[in-house]
């Protein structure tokens, strides 16, 4: 077993974030302020948490959705999967979750996305809070849908309030208009089950500050374009939850993102990259980030071979949709475009395969990139149809392409050091180590 | 390569409304540009980055609006070769400020063909290899700042301009008359352009699609329900869906 493999002799905290401990003594303004963030998802989990002991609304969402509404009706938002993977890693570790897994396989079967099979575990398993409703949406991801057919069938669930929005596949108004209708009857949808009404001038409130957040992400991005790379993936990942996410509409969100994107600019003015790295390969995931055992496998790339992940797909974040609070109307198809358009998955897996060339177009010249590494994760059926197409274009563009293969929740499908290895020879053939 | 021709007289007739309606309109000469404007180019540049702090100006933010855009012709005498055209005001009279930024490259010549575009799509995305310029840009927005520097040293529109043609003439020899359009009056102007882009990225789209079907790969169905083999197994589907949403909304009393 190589060190990489060893991950369940280390501490689930030290496996998840790195040394904690090493954070509190660190007076790195970067590392004070990674702090600061686990610190806030920490005491918005605690929130919602207490919201759903204490039976305040709250909504399961299975994708990205529409954060902006629900912050703006005092609904506390959360991801399906979230408590019950939490709750596996801190009260049983590493060995807990791999746990989880294997019984998500025994009752489902090895073929879905693991994330999803592990929430339909969590339904079936009865691991899963009851929110006060259940927010969906149509999805490339076959898993996804499954899901969704458990939770529409299963018996403590089918009787619970649900809405599912239907995106359509076309990107232009007449979608948007269809999606922004929904998203009004949605709103009907949830005055009427949790009793709290829609203020209009609190939703404008909200998208504004949403989109100040979305501007301070793209500068943060923006400045990933540094060579050396002055913030890691984790960091990455931070800046996406408070944008994208749980800091949606918050105004102490807003006071971190602008911290981050000063801190990273003086690092960006002093020619500092990542401590303790000599960066000498730059690469493009293109996936969304693995969180269990990526922590493993980037920091030894970039100690023992200079090679940086300099961005993902999740983090990536190129469409410009600003929410247009000027009249009602606007908004609500401004809330359309970025709800289904804009971000992650709906953005990417529900347009077409142009969206995926063009992505390796933009993210290899903005970001100088040596090499594209795609990851191959199993759960993503749709983007393994697309792969050749990335490769054509990495071709054209002079820049290499590994097909990784790997499963970005359960790292014994294949082994960290095994993906090393695969990317070192990679790295060495193509003349980039 | 005609199929862009009639939005580059869309493009003649934009800039004459745009004097109609009183903008400011000023053209250069990319021949003309004195030696002190020109930019620097550097083709083995990567691309830089530019602090808020350290900006002159940004143009085309989302807040502000941009688009931008390129049509291509084999009849040259439709491009007049080294003309830039600007309307609204130039970087050095906007310091501090956020502009609106419509940019339109129109390109000439003889043998420039459908083949072309998925290089020029690179192309596209050079323009960091000018010194002082941080663009950063999706197919149709175009977000760029200047740094304070490269103004001082005299960084302006027709300097942009003219190494936007150097860099697109020297990386295809096709290209025998090039002209570029800025706009930065309002951002209500740049909303005209970004109409005329909603058309022109549609041929865009399907000179790809046709050009990687050439190479083996479908980038996209044609989204024509009408010939679509499965039309009726979506119109199932959507009636399934209603009826469902019907019943659920009935549960709910909405």
């Amino acid at each position: 077993m190589s060190e990489q493999d060893s991950a369940s002799e280390k501490s689930v905290i030290e496996e998840l974030f790195g040394s904690i401990t090493a954070l509190i003594e660190s007076q790195d303004p970067y590392d004070r302020l990674m702090l600061e963030a686990y610190q806030m998802s920490l005491a918005r989990t605690s929130r919602v948490k207490r919201a759903l002991e204490e039976q305040k609304p709250t909504a399961a969402m299975g994708g990205n959705c529409i954060p902006e509404i629900l912050v703006a009706m005092d609904i506390e938002p959360f991801q399906f999967l979230e408590f019950p993977f939490q709750d596996a890693i801190l009260y049983g570790g590493m060995e807990g979750l791999r746990d989880m897994v294997d019984k998500s396989v025994e009752m489902f079967g090895p073929h879905m996305c693991s994330f999803v099979r592990l929430a339909c575990y969590a339904v079936e398993a009865r691991l899963a809070p009851f929110p006060t409703v259940v927010i969906g949406m149509s999805s490339i991801c076959d898993s996804g849908s499954a899901a969704q057919q458990l939770v529409s069938n299963h018996p403590d669930w089918k009787n619970r309030p649900s809405y599912s929005i239907e995106s359509p596949a076309r990107r232009d108004e007449k979608s948007y208009e269809y999606i922004a209708f929904q998203l009004k009857e949605l709103v009907a949808f949830l005055e009427k089950i949790t009793g709290q009404k829609l203020d209009l001038d609190k939703l404008k409130e909200v998208c504004e500050i949403s989109n100040e957040q979305l501007q301070l992400w793209w500068e943060y991005n923006e400045l990933r374009r540094a060579i050396p790379c002055p913030s890691d993936w984790k960091f990455a990942s931070m800046v996406n939850q408070m944008a994208r996410y749980w800091g949606i509409g918050k105004p102490e969100s807003t006071a971190w993102l602008k911290k981050a994107v000063a801190v990273l600019g003086e690092k960006v003015k002093a020619g500092k990259g990542l401590e303790g790295i000599k960066e000498k390969i730059r690469f493009f995931w293109f996936d969304f980030p693995p969180i269990i055992w990526g922590d493993r496998l980037f920091r030894s790339l970039a100690e023992e071979y200079g090679a940086v992940m300099v961005m993902d797909l999740y983090s990536d974040n190129p469409p410009h949709t600003m929410i247009d609070t000027s009249n009602e109307k606007a908004m609500w198809m401004g809330l359309a475009k970025r709800a289904t358009y804009d971000f992650g998955m709906p953005r990417i897996a529900l347009g077409s395969a142009d969206l995926y060339r063009q992505d390796t177009i933009r993210v290899v010249k903005d970001f100088s990139m040596d090499a594209v590494i795609w990851p191959g994760h199993k759960g993503h059926k749709d983007a393994g149809a697309l792969v050749n197409i990335v490769a054509e274009q990495c071709r054209e563009l002079g820049v290499p392409l590994l097909n990784l293969g790997c499963d970005l929740l359960d790292d014994r499908v294949v082994p960290v050091g095994e993906m090393k290895k695969k990317i070192i020879d990679f790295f060495q053939i193509t003349g980039l180590a | 390569m005609a199929v862009f021709d009639p939005y580059i007289k869309k493009i003649d007739e934009y800039r004459a409304e745009m004097k109609s309606r009183g903008r400011q309109v000023r053209e250069f000469e990319a021949q003309s540009v004195a030696a002190g404007r020109r930019l620097r180019l550097d083709p083995a540049a990567k691309p830089a980055v530019i602090l808020r702090e350290d900006s002159f100006l940004e143009l085309g933010s989302p807040k502000a609006g941009s688009c931008t855009f390129t049509l291509w012709t084999e009849n040259t005498a439709l491009i007049e070769d080294g003309k830039i055209v600007l309307i609204g005001p130039d970087i050095p009279e906007a310091p501090g400020r956020d502009l609106p930024f419509g940019q339109v490259l129109l390109l000439g010549g003889e043998s420039l063909d459908d083949q072309e575009y998925d290089d020029l799509e690179v192309t596209a995305r050079l323009g960091y290899q000018i010194e002082g310029y941080m663009p950063r840009s999706t197919a149709r927005d175009l977000w760029a700042r200047v740094n304070r520097k490269a103004v001082a040293q005299g960084f302006g529109f027709a300097g942009l301009g003219q190494a936007l043609m150097t860099i697109y003439k020297n990386r295809h020899s096709r290209i025998q008359s090039m002209a570029v359009l800025f706009v930065t009056a309002s951002k209500e102007d740049v909303k005209i352009l970004d109409d005329i882009a909603t058309q022109v990225q549609k041929i865009e789209k399907e000179i790809s699609r046709k050009n990687w079907q050439i190479k083996g790969h479908d980038l996209d169905c044609s989204l024509d329900c009408d010939s679509c083999l499965d039309k009726s197994v979506c119109d199932t589907i959507r009636e399934v869906l209603k009826i469902r949403k019907a019943k659920k909304a009935a549960a709910v009393g909405c």
